[in-house]
C-alpha cells in the first residue's frame, strides 16, 4: 500500500527507515511562492494576518507542486509581535513581514501578555493550522513554525545590540533569551492542540554566520533544550549557517530532527546524528532552487540522499520567487530516483 | 609618550575593543599635535585592519567585530571634529545602505565600519532604504561610491532597479556601484550592470578602495 506524504514524513523523522518507500521531500520552513499565490489568487500580506488565506497558501506547495508539508506561519515575526515589538506586515505580495523594531533596553521592560495565546496573529495561526488539518491532515504533514528563544530575543533586543551584549553582559542576554522558553513551548503547544504534527523552532539569528560555535552554545543552545523539553510533540530543530560546526549542540536540544542550511557540511553532520536524531536539508535555496535549473535541484537531492539525510528539504526558507518547476524538480528526484 | 606609542595604543584600544581608553588615547593624540587624519589612519584603521584580518581567518566573529567598532567610533567621536576635511586626502566619499523592504543589517554596519575606519566619508542610509534616496544622497554628497546590501531574494532587484535608474537620471557613470549580501553574487552583480559585488565585509572594503582607483584612472 502506498504511504501518505505525512506517513512517510512522520516515519522519517522518527528514524523509520525501513518502513518507508522512500526519502521524503518536505521543509521545515516556509514554503509559499509567488507563483502560488497567482495560481490561488491569494496574496501576502493578507495571508500573513487572515486565516483561512493563511491555510490556503500554508497548503499550496503540497497541492501544487507535491512537496510533502503544509505549513504556517511564513515569518519569524509572531511572538515579537505580541511583546509589543514594531511589526511591518510588508507591501508586496513577495513581502517577508519584519520586525524594525530597535530593541528593549532592559528584559525586564518587555511586556508579557497574561493571554498571549490570544493576542496578535497567534489565534490566525492556530485557526490557519485547523483548517489546514482539516482539508489536508490525513494525507499531509501539518508543520507549524516558532522562533528559538535566541532569535526571537535578537527581535526583543534588536539583533545588533544583542550581539554587542554578549560581550558586555552576557547575563542580560541570558535574561532576554530565557523570555521565549515558557513563551514559545505554550505557543508551539497550542500548535499541536490546533491539529500541528510537528513543529519547526526556527533559530535563523543563531546563525553560525553571526554566532561563534562557542557563543551559540552559551546563548542559544541551552535555552533551545529547554524549551524543546517542553514541547509536547515532535519537533524540528532549524539553524541557519554552517550546521556541522554546531551539530553536537542541535542533537543535545533534544529535537526530534534537525534541519540544516545548505552551507552545512553533511559529511561531517550525517554521522553524528545517528542513532540520537534525523536529519533534513539542504538543497541550496538560492544556488539550486531560486536561480537553478532542474537538473541542478535533481542533482543536489541526490546527493543529499546519497549522503545520508533522512528527508530532504530546502535549506532553509524558501524564496518567494521561487518557481514551482523547480519545487517539483525537487520532488520528483527523490520519486525518480528510489523508482529506479 | 611618542608619537608611535599613542598611535601603537590607540590601535591596541580598538583592537581590545575598549570603549573608555579609545576617547581618551583619540584626545592624546590630539594633545600631542598628531593630526586627526594621522590618527584615523594610523590607529583607528590600524586597529580595525588587525580586527578585519581575524575577523576574515574567523578568529573572531559578529559579536567581537561589533564591539571593536563601538571602540572605534568613540575615538572617531574626538577626533572627526578636528578632522580638515581636504577630499584629496580622503579614499573617497560612500552612501551605503541596506535595499528597501529589508531590515537586516548586520552585513551593511560591518561594511560601513570598517569603511569608515579606511578613512572612507561614510553616509549611511541605515536599513529599509528607498532607491531615489540612495540617489540623491549620492548627488548631494558627490559620492564616489554607492553600496547596498540586502540579505533576501525578494529584495534583491531593488538593486537592478536602482542601477537602472542611475542610467535613466543619467548619472550611472557619475558613481561606483557596489553590491553584497547573501542572495547575490557576482553573476547577478554582472547582470545587473553593477560595478562589483564583495562576499564578505573585509573583501567589500578591498573592492571598495579597488574601485575608488578605478574611478581615478578613468577621470
Amino acid at each position: 500500500m502506498a504511504l501518505s506524504s505525512k506517513d512517510r514524513v512522520m516515519l522519517a523523522l522518527k528514524g523509520k527507515k525501513d518502513e518507508i518507500d522512500r526519502t521524503p521531500v518536505t521543509c521545515a520552513n516556509q514554503t509559499v511562492t509567488v507563483e502560488q499565490m497567482d495560481n490561488l489568487g491569494i496574496y501576502w500580506p493578507e495571508g500573513h494576518s487572515d486565516a483561512e488565506k493563511m491555510a490556503q497558501l500554508g497548503m499550496a506547495a503540497y497541492k501544487q507542486c507535491g512537496l510533502e508539508v503544509a505549513d504556517a506561519p511564513f515569518d519569524q515575526a509572531v511572538e515579537a509581535e505580541i511583546l509589543g515589538c514594531e511589526v511591518d506586515l510588508g507591501k508586496k505580495k513577495e513581502s517577508i513581514p519584519s520586525v524594525p523594531f530597535h530593541g528593549y533596553k532592559e528584559p525586564g521592560d518587555v511586556p508579557i501578555p497574561e493571554d498571549f495565546l490570544e493576542k496578535g496573529r497567534i489565534p490566525t495561526v492556530l485557526k490557519a493550522i485547523e483548517i489546514m488539518k482539516k482539508d489536508v491532515g490525513e494525507e499531509a504533514p501539518v508543520i507549524s513554525h516558532t522562533n528559538g528563544p535566541f532569535s526571537l530575543a535578537g527581535h526583543l533586543g534588536e539583533i545588533n545590540k544583542i550581539l554587542i551584549m554578549i560581550l558586555r553582559t552576557p547575563e542580560k542576554v541570558k535574561e532576554f533569551a530565557e523570555i521565549g522558553i515558557d513563551l514559545i513551548a505554550d505557543y508551539a503547544n497550542a500548535q499541536f492542540d490546533a491539529g500541528a504534527d510537528v513543529v519547526t523552532v526556527e533559530d535563523m539569528l543563531a546563525s553560525t554566520d553571526i554566532l561563534s560555535p562557542q557563543m551559540y552554545d552559551d546563548f542559544a543552545a541551552p535555552f533551545n533544550t529547554a524549551c524543546i523539553k517542553k514541547i509536547k510533540g515532535p519537533t524540528i530543530l532549524h539553524v541557519c549557517g554552517k550546521g556541522d560546526l554546531i551539530v553536537e549542540s542541535m542533537i543535545g536540544s533534544g529535537a526530534t530532527n534537525i534541519s540544516v542550511d545548505m552551507a552545512t557540511d553533511l559529511n561531517k553532520a550525517i554521522p553524528k546524528t545517528r542513532g540520537r536524531c534525523t536529519i533534513m536539508g539542504s538543497v541550496d535555496t538560492i544556488k539550486a532552487l531560486f536561480q537553478g535549473t532542474p537538473e541542478i535541484v535533481r542533482e543536489q537531492v541526490i546527493s543529499n540522499i546519497r549522503q545520508g539525510v533522512d528527508l530532504v528539504a530546502p535549506g532553509c526558507a524558501l524564496s518567494p520567487l521561487t518557481k514551482s518547476e523547480l519545487i517539483k524538480a525537487m520532488v520528483n528526484a527523490s520519486i525518480e530516483y528510489f523508482a529506479e | 609618550m611618542s608619537r608611535e606609542e599613542i598611535l601603537k595604543q590607540l590601535a591596541d584600544a580598538v583592537i581590545n575593543g575598549e570603549e573608555e581608553l579609545c576617547a581618551e588615547l583619540a584626545q592624546k593624540a590630539l594633545n600631542a599635535g598628531i593630526s586627526a587624519y594621522d590618527a584615523i589612519m594610523e590607529g583607528c584603521a590600524e586597529g580595525m585592519k588587525v580586527v578585519s584580518d581575524r575577523y576574515e581567518n574567523c578568529e573572531i566573529f559578529v559579536p567581537e567585530i561589533l564591539v571593536c567598532s563601538t571602540a572605534m567610533y568613540k575615538a572617531m567621536d574626538v577626533l572627526k571634529p578636528h578632522l580638515k576635511v581636504d577630499k584629496a586626502d580622503m579614499p573617497g566619499t560612500a552612501v551605503i545602505g541596506v535595499i528597501e523592504g529589508d531590515v537586516h543589517d548586520i552585513g551593511k554596519n560591518l561594511v560601513r565600519m570598517l569603511l569608515d575606519a579606511a578613512g572612507f566619508v561614510v553616509h549611511d542610509l541605515g536599513r529599509d532604504v528607498q532607491l531615489e534616496s540612495f540617489i540623491e544622497k549620492a548627488k548631494e554628497s558627490e559620492a564616489d561610491l554607492i553600496a547596498c546590501s540586502t540579505l533576501m531574494t525578494t529584495t534583491m532587484f531593488g538593486m537592478k532597479d536602482l542601477v537602472d535608474m542611475l542610467k535613466d537620471k543619467g548619472v550611472r557613470e557619475q558613481f561606483k556601484v557596489m553590491i553584497g549580501g547573501s542572495a547575490v553574487s557576482q553573476e547577478f552583480a554582472n547582470k545587473i550592470a553593477a560595478d562589483g559585488y564583495a562576499e564578505d565585509a573585509a573583501r567589500g572594503v578591498k573592492l571598495a578602495k579597488e574601485l575608488i582607483r578605478e574611478r581615478v584612472r578613468e577621470r
